[in-house]
């Protein structure tokens, strides 16, 4: 009976004791960020998280839009039916919304983290720096042309000019840390974006002043991988037949445009074996299936600034000053180059129509477009756009109360009790 | 102190200690051989699988099909022996016992529910009668189940009050849900505790075979998930016990808040002839329609709605297996061994499982003071599906959508591209277990169990060389192991407390457990192949790795005091102490009280005995549920990205992260009436769960996108269970057995703690004042109206999971052993999201849910004659998600069974046999708002999701088996 009652204590005592202290591999604890070999992770996680952002927005906002038309698939890979009709609502737009903030939230903890471990001096030419201030900056910048209002790290509502003045700020502070690091390429991209965050804040000085320091030839791009599928390029997987045919060509502007000229920006592709998309679509059934060749592959960049945009920010001031012949030579500066016919414009309306049928061109499924129609439905700016991008209209099939952003999704006013509150 | 990661250790050895000195064997006198034949009284019948023993010794053996028993080495001299059956009464007769000669005692036992000498395990510190048990406790004896055995999840449909045991595809190998008395948990799994022999398993689904990588890719493969309970042989089982609540599982602690079943396996008894059973079952699964009957011919060339027009791909599954056991054994070694093999084709044209399963059950008694057991399971299951589910690359989605699918065509031939697609998994599933039982002294018992369930696992999923939708093909690989290491000890005192001749005994035990679970995970994936062939992951151009590995260490001890007044009063406290590698790190122990009583009023002198038998419960204990490994600290994912390395926000972080509680109360009364032929049953419980985890959303602008368990939450559930048993009539010629269980069960959020109202997915809110889960959605409320429609959002429809649960078992047993059979069951009060239906309208797929819209079929856009119901889902425009929320009751013919022993004329050789045929869930009824599909179906999450839905699968398939059986 001793013995027993001794084991039978040890056992208690021995649970008592036991070591719970278990370290599963896998999540890495935050601490473990603090380490100075951690920055470039850091840095990748948040231009990862802003390529996911990116990738998401660009191809809804090109539906909604009408850069392309839906071709079938609602679902993961698709176009769910209300944005066909061009609708953004508040419990679809989580998706787009979150991963932006969370790049956005990465991006400038990150720096904020360098800013602390560093020394200022270091800092101040860190590499890693610059770039995770330019991936701040540019996921201020998406999700400032594209969202409906702000919020900044759960508080309250904001208008969404918010995003682009941190966007400013950011590609500020990302031109000077890159510029004294010597990362010449970083500091033009930060630039670039300046300058087109100074378009949408209406500071078209700074624009101009910051896109003439672009050449022509510049470009600075979101990467893609293949390595899975949450990194493939998602317009280009949509629409790659395996087996997702959700977009088309088909009833944009763009079909007709390229048949036209065969412009290399927007070109696309029939096939016979395949001649409708993946579903049906609205009231109009199987629609053609034309596949976009802009991005024809799963690790398709997609641009985040060019020479050619800031040459386009250079027409528009032109244009809004009053000069039509210097912005119609800086709109076909780039079709030129690339042997197509030059628009013409007669008048101070038709060369801002020209200049917005270029943008559409030259930043076609870039994430873009939303921001401009806001842009310039707000400034009642001149210019007709195309039969197919007309909200309401009877080749668009679009809502006549088409979106032109996305408004904050439940995600956020369902948590934020800053919003939920009223 | 911090003991060196296995708690088990000291256990064992604290028990080799006494297991080494005991090691003593016992001196043997003269023995003689008792036998006889046990029948049921009334029908006579034969009772196979009753346990004769020799009363005071572990004497004993089990009756063939013929009733039929013999004991040997019975010691000579005065003996009692007695017969025990689960759903009868027991009975015991005294007799002489001859050394060296035969003495015959045969028992005729009469049915009845309530046997209060009954034993049961689960729950208890070590083993306890009935009479002593303040909470509820269901048992199902598998031999007493007429049907044609087929899984452990089968066996249990309508038999248990309050466990909803719900089929989840048609698809091979695919699991069902268990839930016991609804949702536990909110957050973490709702599937109970599985326990074989004392040896603790995983309950949870095994991985379903999918690519590695997120997005779509993820949804590429049958899209069902395979179940661990279903790897044991039914044929194998004894009896499964189930305890339902917290007042019944205290005992296991930190894990136990969604029950525990306990499934005990054939031992043999000590018989010196050894019993050899062997059994066939040859049978076919048929898809039953699910789909509207449009009047269009069902044939291989043209479409049919009444099974959404996948009936081309459908076929009768051919159904067979091959059973063998052998038990037996001496006065101080029993065994029981068996082997089977089944064959299960499925109705989808890959569909196809193959179970191989064996088993050694040894028990040696060396001394009446020492018993060890020794269990051993080992099971290999390979399965081959065809590609299901909202699977793009699927066979069903893409013939459910016809034309526009994604192939554009309905024809047979360019759908069945998708059959290409290669998708096997192989398990392999050993449970072994040894249990040791040392009783020093007649007062002392002491048992230890040590067991380790391990399952391995391999997913291959194929898409080859030229496959339609992957040119280049890919390849994922996925080997997944599981391992539970159990150490359980148990230790119980009786003694009478002599305070001036009161009659009161003293039983108190204490014991101590932990299980280690370890979980690793590793899958490998390619893409383009450059050319045909048999590829491997090597063979790709591109190629992706994925490896998660998670251990969790419980362990914890308890104190029990159970005092009993003249064997009819009985009262019971205990408390459990926990520990857990999940827990917070500002967490300590945890502690979960109990106390119960019971009181078995009928054995009082003023209780009338015409009554018959009436037992009182009442009992109050806690039992937690654990959070997940990663749950308690802020981290961040490894994610990549392209060739880099790469952090992404995971989870925020809780230091204070705790488990949950539920805390249990349990009314309710076991009685008998009309001389035992009716037996009566009824359980209030009133559950709330204290610091219920919740996934509370973290606010997207702050960074974090993945949901925060918190320790924030009270969720409510009560319900009343009722068990009615009994021969309705008992003649020679006929018995009529009927058997009735209902269950009520009702759910409430009572607080988020401040949290904002949340979905936990397909439509199922977690709302303070609501049902747990609330199924919430837009509902049109001119459904009828030739009109637009009218759309409240939000609306609340109602539970997410059965509140009404009704169970029906018919038996007439014929003279002869004739016995004709049937079990149906309802479930129902609960709403479904049927989410195929919205896939296919939101596509514009012509779908059957508006076949009756005038001009629909015929392309029409006209709505001005549709009612608000059909231009609200039947216009891609108009058509939302949460639009399908459907009443899911049902009502199911589980089986209907015809068995007879075979005259012992037609028998060569053979002792025994009989012939069954089973016809297992052919007719269903559901609601006529649910039009399509089964309700008791899951959808791509499988059916251990909180909340279930309907994704492009098919129902499971009725099944019709017929059985041989013969011993020898």
């Amino acid at each position: 009976m001793t013995i027993r009652r001794i084991a039978a204590a040890c056992a208690l005592i021995g649970v008592a004791g036991c070591n719970f202290d278990v370290t599963n591999p896998g999540p890495v604890q935050e601490k473990f960020l603090d380490d100075p070999n951690a920055q470039t992770a850091i840095v990748n996680g948040a231009g990862r998280d802003l390529s996911d952002a990116l990738n998401w927005t660009a191809y809804t906002s090109a539906a909604v839009a009408r850069e392309i038309f839906p071709a079938g698939s609602t679902g993961s890979f698709g176009i769910s039916s209300q944005q066909q009709i061009g609708r953004l609502i508040p419990e679809e737009t989580d998706s787009y919304w979150d991963r932006g903030q969370r790049a956005r939230w990465e991006a400038e903890t990150g720096a904020a983290r360098f800013k602390t471990d560093l020394p200022p001096a270091d800092y101040a030419k860190s590499k890693n720096a610059a770039q995770v201030l330019l991936w701040a900056a540019y996921a201020n910048r998406l999700l400032g042309e594209s969202m409906c209002d702000a919020v900044i790290d759960g508080g309250p509502r904001q208008a969404y000019t918010v995003f682009l003045q941190r966007a400013d700020s950011e590609f500020t502070s990302a031109m000077a840390i890159a510029a004294a690091a010597g990362d010449t390429k970083t500091a033009q991209a930060a630039q670039a974006g300046r300058a087109s965050v100074r378009v949408d804040l209406g500071n078209w000085t700074g624009a101009v002043s910051d896109a003439g320091a672009i050449p022509d030839a510049f470009t600075y791009q979101m990467p893609y991988y293949t390595t899975d599928a949450d990194q493939y390029n998602r317009i280009y997987w949509a629409d790659a037949n395996s087996p997702y045919r959700a977009h088309t060509t088909w009833n944009t502007f763009y079909q007709q445009y390229y048949l036209d000229t065969k412009d290399p920006r927007v070109a696309w592709v029939s096939d016979p074996k395949n001649p409708v998309g993946d579903a049906a679509v609205l009231q109009l059934g199987r629609v053609p299936w034309y596949a976009e060749m802009k991005y024809n592959k799963k690790d398709a960049g997609i641009n985040l600034s060019s020479g050619w945009e800031m040459r386009l920010i250079e027409a528009e001031s032109k244009l809004k000053g009053g000069d039509v012949a210097g912005a119609m030579a800086l709109v076909n500066k780039h079709r030129l180059s690339l042997g197509l016919t030059a628009w013409t414009a007669a008048t101070t309306t038709d060369a801002w129509t020209m200049l917005k049928r270029e943008r559409g061109i030259e930043l076609w499924m870039e994430a873009r477009r939303l921001g401009d129609l806001r842009r310039w439905k707000a400034a009642n700016t001149p210019g007709v756009l195309s039969d197919f991008e007309i909200a309401g209209g009877a080749k668009s099939y679009l809502d006549a109360a088409q979106d032109l952003c996305y408004p904050i999704p439940l995600s956020e006013t369902q948590t934020n009790p800053n919003l939920s509150k009223g | 102190m911090s003991w060196p990661r296995q708690p088990a250790r000291l256990l064992v050895s604290f028990l080799t200690v006494i297991v080494v000195s005991a090691a003593a064997a016992a001196a043997q006198g003269p023995t003689g051989t008792v036998n006889g034949t046990v029948r049921r009284a009334g029908s006579e019948a034969p009772l196979a699988g009753v346990q004769v023993s020799i009363v005071g010794t572990r004497l004993g053996s089990v009756t063939k099909d013929d009733g039929s028993y013999a004991i040997n080495g019975a010691p000579a001299g005065a003996q009692r022996v007695e017969a025990r059956l689960i759903g009868s009464a027991p009975k015991i007769t005294s007799v002489t016992v001859i050394a060296g000669g035969t003495t015959r005692v045969d028992f005729s036992l009469t049915a009845t529910a309530l046997t209060l000498e009954e034993v049961v395990v689960t729950g208890t510190a070590g083993q306890a009668r009935r009479r002593e048990i303040g909470n509820s406790i269901s048992a199902v004896k598998a031999d007493a189940t007429p049907e044609a055995q087929t899984n452990v999840s089968a066996l249990l449909q309508g038999r248990v009050a309050g466990a909803s045991v719900q089929l989840s595809g048609g698809s091979a190998g695919a699991g069902a849900s268990i839930r016991l008395r609804g949702i536990s948990s909110v957050a973490l799994s709702n599937q109970p505790l599985v326990y074989i022999d004392g040896v603790r398993v995983r309950s949870d689904e095994y991985p379903k075979n999918m690519p590695a990588g997120g997005a779509s890719p993820n949804l590429r493969g049958p899209n069902v998930y395979a179940s661990p309970l279903n790897d044991i042989d039914p044929n194998d089982i004894e009896r499964i016990e189930i305890i339902k609540g917290a007042a019944a599982t205290t005992l296991y602690g930190t894990e136990a808040a969604a029950g525990v079943i306990q499934i005990f396996t054939k031992k043999g008894a000590g018989d010196t002839r050894a019993t050899w059973n062997f059994q066939t079952n040859q049978g076919f699964n048929r898809e039953r329609p699910f789909g509207i009957d449009d009047g269009s011919p069902c044939s291989k060339t043209s479409e049919c709605g009444k099974y959404l027009f996948v009936n081309p791909w459908l076929r009768d599954g051919q159904r067979q297996a091959y059973l063998g056991s052998v038990s037996g054994g001496v006065s101080t070694i029993h065994y029981f061994v068996s082997g089977g093999f089944d064959d299960n084709k499925g109705v989808l044209p890959h569909d196809d499982e193959q179970k191989f399963n064996v088993r050694g059950n040894f028990t040696f008694q060396p001394t009446q003071k020492l018993t060890f057991e020794w269990t051993s399971a080992y099971e290999r299951d390979s399965i081959t599906n065809t590609p299901a589910g909202n699977n793009a690359a699927g066979i069903t989605l893409n013939a459910f959508r016809r034309n526009r699918n994604y192939f554009g065509s309905s024809n047979i031939d360019t759908i069945s591209q998708v059959l290409t697609y290669q998708l096997n998994t192989w398990i392999n599933h050993s449970v072994l277990g040894s249990t040791i039982n040392y009783a020093p002294v007649p007062s002392v018992t002491n048992r230890l169990t040590v067991g380790l369930d391990r399952s391995e696992l391999e997913n291959r999923n194929l898409r080859p060389f030229g496959f339609v939708s992957l040119k280049q093909g890919g390849l994922n690989d996925q080997h997944w192991s599981s391992q539970m290491l159990t150490a359980n000890y148990v230790g119980n005192f009786e003694h009478d407390v002599s305070v001036a001749g009161t009659g009161v005994h003293s039983t108190f035990a204490w014991g101590a457990q932990s299980t280690t679970t370890d979980v690793r995970d590793l899958q490998s994936y390619t893409e383009g192949f450059p050319g045909p062939g048999i590829p491997t992951v090597s063979s790709g151009s591109q190629w992706n790795g994925v490896e998660n590995r998670t251990r969790v260490v419980t362990a914890g001890f308890f104190f029990q005091e159970m005092l009993g007044w003249r064997d009819r009063l009985f009262l019971t406290a205990g408390v459990r102490f926990d520990g857990n590698s999940a827990f917070g790190k500002n967490l300590g122990l945890q502690q979960y009280p109990k106390v119960s009583a019971s009181y078995v009023i009928s054995d009082e002198d003023f209780f009338p005995k015409q009554l018959g038998t009436l037992k009182l419960r009442a009992a109050f204990g806690e039992a937690g549920r654990a959070p997940g490994a990663f749950d308690a600290i802020r981290t961040y994912l490894p994610v990549g990205w392209g060739g880099a390395a790469a952090f992404r926000t995971n989870t925020v972080g809780n230091p204070d992260l705790g488990p949950e509680r539920s805390r249990e109360t349990e009314l309710g009364f076991d009685a008998s009436t009309l001389n035992e032929r009716a037996t009566f049953e009824l359980t209030y419980y009133s559950t709330r769960t204290v610091d219920a985890l919740l996934p509370v959303r973290q606010i997207p602008s702050d960074g974090f996108l993945a949901s925060q368990l918190e320790n924030v939450g009270t969720l409510q559930k009560s319900g009343l269970e009722m068990q009615l048993a009994g021969d309705v009539f008992r003649s020679r010629p006929v018995t009529w057995n009927l058997g009735i269980t209902t269950a009520f069960n009702h759910s409430k959020t009572l607080s988020l703690g401040g949290a904002p109202k949340f979905q936990i997915g397909n439509f199922g809110w977690i709302v303070e004042g609501e049902p747990v889960a609330d199924i919430r959605g837009r509902k049109v409320t001119n459904a009828n109206d030739i009109a637009d429609p009218q759309i409240v959002q939000d609306y609340s429809f109602g539970p997410s999971q059965p509140t009404k649960i009704f169970g029906l078992t018919s038996a007439f047993r014929f003279a002869r052993g004739i016995e004709l059979s049937a079990r149906a069951e309802y479930q129902g009060g609960n709403y479904l999201d049927e989410d195929a239906s919205y896939q296919a309208l939101s596509r514009a797929v012509q779908w059957p849910l508006c076949f009756g819209a005038p001009g629909y079929t015929s392309g029409s856009t006209d709505e001005s004659k549709w009612t608000a119901w059909e231009r609200a889902i039947c216009d891609s425009k108009n058509v939302r998600s949460d639009m399908f929320l459907f009443p899911a009751d049902f009502f199911k013919l589980r089986d209907v069974t015809i068995r007879a022993p075979i005259p012992q004329r037609l028998l060569t050789g053979a002792h025994a046999g009989s012939v069954s045929l089973s016809v297992e869930n052919w007719y269903r009824w559901q609601r006529k708002e649910f039009r399509l599909f089964d309700p008791e179906m899951a959808g791509n999450d499988g059916f251990n999701s909180t909340v279930r839905y309907i994704s492009e699968h098919i129902p499971a398939p009725a099944t019709v088996l017929a059985q041989l059986r013969l011993t020898f």
